[in-house]
């Protein structure tokens, strides 16, 4: 699968039982541990395109799913 | 077995490459790097197999043992209660005070060097009064502080002190959202703490601290007598006041220093005395306890000296003051004397030139195990390694005398057979630097080890005399003191020595990105593919600019956009420095800070601007690509290329198949190079030269890309190059994008070396063929590269020499793979603690392999 913008599956959601925050695609923001990244589009030759989650606690998207990924799998 | 280079022919005959070393021809390729390992000692090879690495990747640490530490977070905030209503300098010197006198000590088997900067060898400090988003991110982690709550607390008290709180209100929400996300612009240090230094080490090795004590003390009876005159004079007798604090400052940060080292050498003692069974390690402990009462209170008398009086300078500097990245210092030169004394004298420590190699590679250790409290970006670009650990050696003394010495051989030789992924070396290559020290060079550049890196000796010396001409005292750089000169993280050259080194990441350092520019360039400033915010100021919409320069034009705006809030970023961060962060140990070991009263945050002598463009040769491609597709030929419209890049090519593919096969940087194409020099020198060189920064002088680019060519790229839309989104950007300042240099290894230097305006440095980085480099000729053929790559006047060069077929083998076994050491971009970092993303982009890389063509352009001997 190519990347492609995911906007609209990622979305605001107040008080959500799925939050991007416990979401294994999720990984945390550089600067501001309360926004994220969410890597879940991913190409065939390995590329991650990212795509940035404003508020790890208040965003959720169909695709989510709980874990954490090995680093290997990250940027 | 493995494999052997075919013979070419060349100059008229037929040339084979048999294996420098025969026995390597049972090694099998893919597991090559596994056999050359060879530490000089039992010593170190125990040292090395029980090292706690630190190697860090996606902002994870990579062993699951690594952890923050407390103490030195809980002690600087007991102290800065405690002095409430001393000045500011005071406080400073009294919080570093707390620190060293009150924290946990580390003694560990085996060690020579001692001293650690936290309470446990797996632990690392943190800095709650630079940035405390930093510090909640790792309350947030697996690895917090513990107790939890204490760290929460500590941290919740700095949020009003921290330099975060001062710098953010200089800048609206959406600045600081623009560059927190760190995508066209990295974070600024009051929101990160990173940080880089050059400690004048040499005044420690040379003075010794109790003299710098007293000088200060000098100072300060000097400065009374002033007040004292009559009649009073205002307009200059207050000035003493400020320059007062900052004596008392260095002294009481001196005190703390000596008596922190010689708490070392009590517990080494009692360990020697009351519980070391060893006879033999018993007397080395009795040994090292005398060097730290010693040093660094007074001058080194010897190498063992110097080695430990350089680490605990370095903990101070770089680890418990205030963390900085680096390891900045022109280390050959630096201990060249006391290796005279005791290798070749003989007249204190004694010792031969293979127990400097030792040395070297226990310090190379001590370097591997340090942790540094780092925020999350960056932990997240230096992937597969631990921090920027960087060295210089080789180079020039006044007069362009060749500065290699036996010192430099050892520093080599040890970073050869010990094989550590840290500390990296830079090598100023010149004509006159001795064949015997480049060969050392290219050993370890043939055994993989992606150092040293390569930069110009010319270049470096006279860019130091160039920026020398801006000093606000009119003190910076002699001619001399330009000689003396390392990198202070992977690229920029900085003054080493006693006095004008650098001293805060506020005055170089720091990136921009022209690859997520290019992006918003044709969304009108817009990020539709990453943030869904504007990143910058409204441009136009693409599709109405009629002519190449208008895109152009759009671009330079975006570009000055970002550079100026950088700076201005950085400049307020120094401003704040000089006034809550200073660095009272710092000063007392600079000449300049002690002669005149002044805090090394506030000093400037020597200017040294620069900030660091990353993934500029994806967005100088992508513009030959629309000026050739779009303007020249015009084979398709601006509206095309939009719709195709938000559709991410799919549906586009013939499109996206001549964008990626239009003209690209590295073949020593003519319409490709004329657009990108422009590119290089009149907008990324050109408008941040425009700019003059804290230090009065202008800012210069060091294009480089260490691991944020990976995180850029994936947050990076689809760009005209052909790149689809997501994808890496180029991995170096200069360097052709992975896999698009097809005309061979000399086609690149041309390229390269046509830019020349404008700059202060730009990474290069070429991969080599393995079998050839090992074979009979390989340093006969790689020397000879140098030479042209000298000749062109190109800044600076690094080499992957490394298997496609052994990188494959360890992406499916790490395990096995635990010395493969790849050259990522500006460091070096295990192959197999990088994520496979970063991983694919190395074996992406072009291996340069040597035809006749190249070798007859490069008139090589063979």
């Amino acid at each position: 699968m190519s990347a492609t913008g995911n906007e609209k599956m990622m979305h605001a959601e107040p008080g959500t039982k799925k939050p991007c925050q416990i979401c294994k695609w999720q990984i945390a923001d550089p600067t501001n541990p309360l926004r994220g990244q969410c890597t879940v589009n991913r190409n065939t030759l390995g590329g991650v395109w990212k795509r940035w989650v404003t508020d790890v606690n208040g965003m959720t998207c169909a695709k989510h799913e709980v874990g954490k990924l090995s680093f290997r799998e990250h940027v | 077995m493995s494999t052997v280079a075919a013979s070419i022919k060349y100059n008229g005959k037929v040339v084979d490459f048999p294996l420098a070393n025969p026995a390597e021809n049972e090694i099998a390729d893919e597991v090559l790097h596994e056999n050359l390992a060879r530490p000089t000692t039992e010593r170190t090879k125990r040292l090395k197999a029980r090292c706690r690495w630190k190697h860090a990747a996606a902002g994870e640490f990579v062993d699951a043992e690594v952890r923050a530490g407390i103490e030195r977070m809980r002690y600087i905030t007991e102290a800065h209660k405690a002095s409430a209503g001393q000045p500011e300098v005071i406080r400073r010197a009294l919080g570093l005070a707390n620190i060293l006198n009150k924290s946990t000590l580390v003694l560990q088997q085996d060690e020579f060097i001692i001293g650690y900067h936290a309470e446990d060898p797996e632990m690392f400090p943190l800095y709650p009064e630079l940035a405390y988003m930093a510090v909640q991110d790792y309350l947030m982690s697996d690895y917090s502080p513990q107790p939890k709550d204490e760290a929460a607390e500590i941290n919740e008290y700095w949020k009003k002190y921290s330099m975060q709180a001062k710098g953010e209100r200089y800048f609206t929400q959406e600045e600081l959202l623009q560059m927190y996300q760190v995508s066209t612009m990295e974070a600024p240090g009051f929101a990160t703490g990173y940080n880089s230094i050059s400690p004048p080490y040499e005044t420690v090795l040379q003075d010794g601290l109790l003299k710098r004590i007293e000088s200060a003390k000098e100072k300060i009876e000097h400065a009374k007598k002033e007040m004292q005159k009559i009649p009073w004079n205002a307009t200059t007798g207050l000035d003493w006041i400020a320059r007062i604090d900052v004596w008392k400052a260095m002294i009481i940060a001196d005190e703390a220093v000596i008596n922190w080292a010689r708490r070392h050498a009590r517990l080494a003692k009692i360990v020697a005395e009351n519980f070391e069974t060893n006879p033999a390690r018993k007397e080395e402990l009795l040994e090292i306890a005398e060097i730290s009462q010693r040093v660094p209170a007074e001058p080194c008398k010897g190498l063992k000296d110097a080695f430990q009086s350089k680490w605990y300078t370095y903990l101070i500097c770089h680890a418990i003051d205030r963390y900085a990245s680096g390891y900045a210092q022109k280390e050959d030169e630096m201990l060249e004397p006391y290796y005279n004394i005791s290798v070749k004298e003989k007249s204190f420590q004694p010792m031969t030139h293979t127990d400097v190699v030792e040395m070297v590679e226990m310090e190379r250790l001590k370097i591997s195990e340090h942790g540094a409290g780092k925020s999350r970006a960056y932990r997240e670009i230096f992937p597969g390694s631990n921090d920027l650990f960087i060295l210089t050696i080789g180079g020039t003394k006044p007069g362009y005398v060749d500065a290699c010495s036996d010192m430099t051989d050892a520093i080599l030789e040890g970073a050869r057979n010990i094989r550590t992924t840290e500390p990296s070396i830079v090598f100023r290559w010149h004509p006159v630097g001795r064949e015997k020290t480049k060969r050392l060079v290219f050993e370890c550049i043939r055994d993989g080890l992606g150092y040293p890196s390569i930069k110009h000796d010319v270049i470096g010396t006279e860019q130091l005399k160039y920026y020398s001409q801006f000093s606000k005292n009119s003190n910076g750089a002699t001619d001399e003191e330009a000689h003396y000169w390392g990198l202070v993280l992977c690229m920029s050259p900085g003054v080493c020595g006693r006095r004008k080194t650098h001293k805060t990441r506020s005055e170089g350092g720091g990136s921009i990105f022209p690859a997520k520019m290019m992006e918003i360039v044709l969304a009108d400033g817009f990020d539709w593919s990453y943030s869904g915010m504007q990143l910058g100021p409204h441009t136009g919409d693409p599709t109405t600019f009629k002519t190449f320069e208008l895109l152009w034009e759009a671009f330079r705006t975006q570009y000055a956009y970002a550079i100026s809030k950088v700076i201005r970023a950085k400049d307020i961060m120094r401003y704040f420095e000089s006034k809550f962060l200073q660095m009272p140990f710092v000063s007392s070991i600079d000449d300049g800070c002690m002669e005149l009263g002044v805090d090394a945050m506030e000093l400037s002598e020597q200017p040294n601007g620069w900030h660091n463009p990353i993934t500029t040769v994806v967005a100088a491609n992508s513009l030959v690509a629309v000026k050739k597709l779009i303007y020249d030929e015009k084979k398709y419209t601006m509206a095309q290329l939009v719709t195709a890049l938000h559709a991410n090519w799919h549906g586009y593919e013939d499109m996206r198949q001549d964008f990626l096969n239009a003209p690209k940087w590295g073949n020593d194409d003519d319409y490709a190079d004329a657009i990108i020099k422009d590119f290089y020198e009149d907008i990324i060189g050109g408008e941040m030269a425009k700019i003059t920064n804290y230090s009065g002088g202008p800012v210069l680019p060091v294009g480089q890309a260490v691991g944020l060519y990976m995180e850029i790229g994936s947050r990076t839309g689809p760009t005209p190059d052909g790149r689809f989104g997501g994808d890496a950007g180029d991995d170096g300042g200069i360097s052709p994008y992975m896999g698009t240099d097809k005309k061979g290894p000399t086609a690149v230097l041309k390229s390269v070396s046509k830019v020349q305006k404008n700059q202060k440095a730009n990474l290069l980085n070429q991969r080599l063929s393995v079998p050839i480099m090992r074979s009979v000729h390989g340093f006969n053929i790689w020397k000879s590269y140098m030479d042209a790559w000298e000749q062109l006047n190109i800044d600076h060069v690094q080499f992957n020499c490394v298997s496609t077929a052994e990188m494959k083998a360890a992406q499916k076994e790490p395990e096995k793979h635990q010395d493969l050491i790849v050259r990522v971009s500006g460091f070096s970092a295990r192959f197999v603690d990088i994520p496979t993303y970063g991983q694919n982009t190395i074996i992406a890389r072009n291996e340069q392999a040597f035809g006749a063509d190249d070798l007859q352009y490069l008139n090589t001997q063979l």
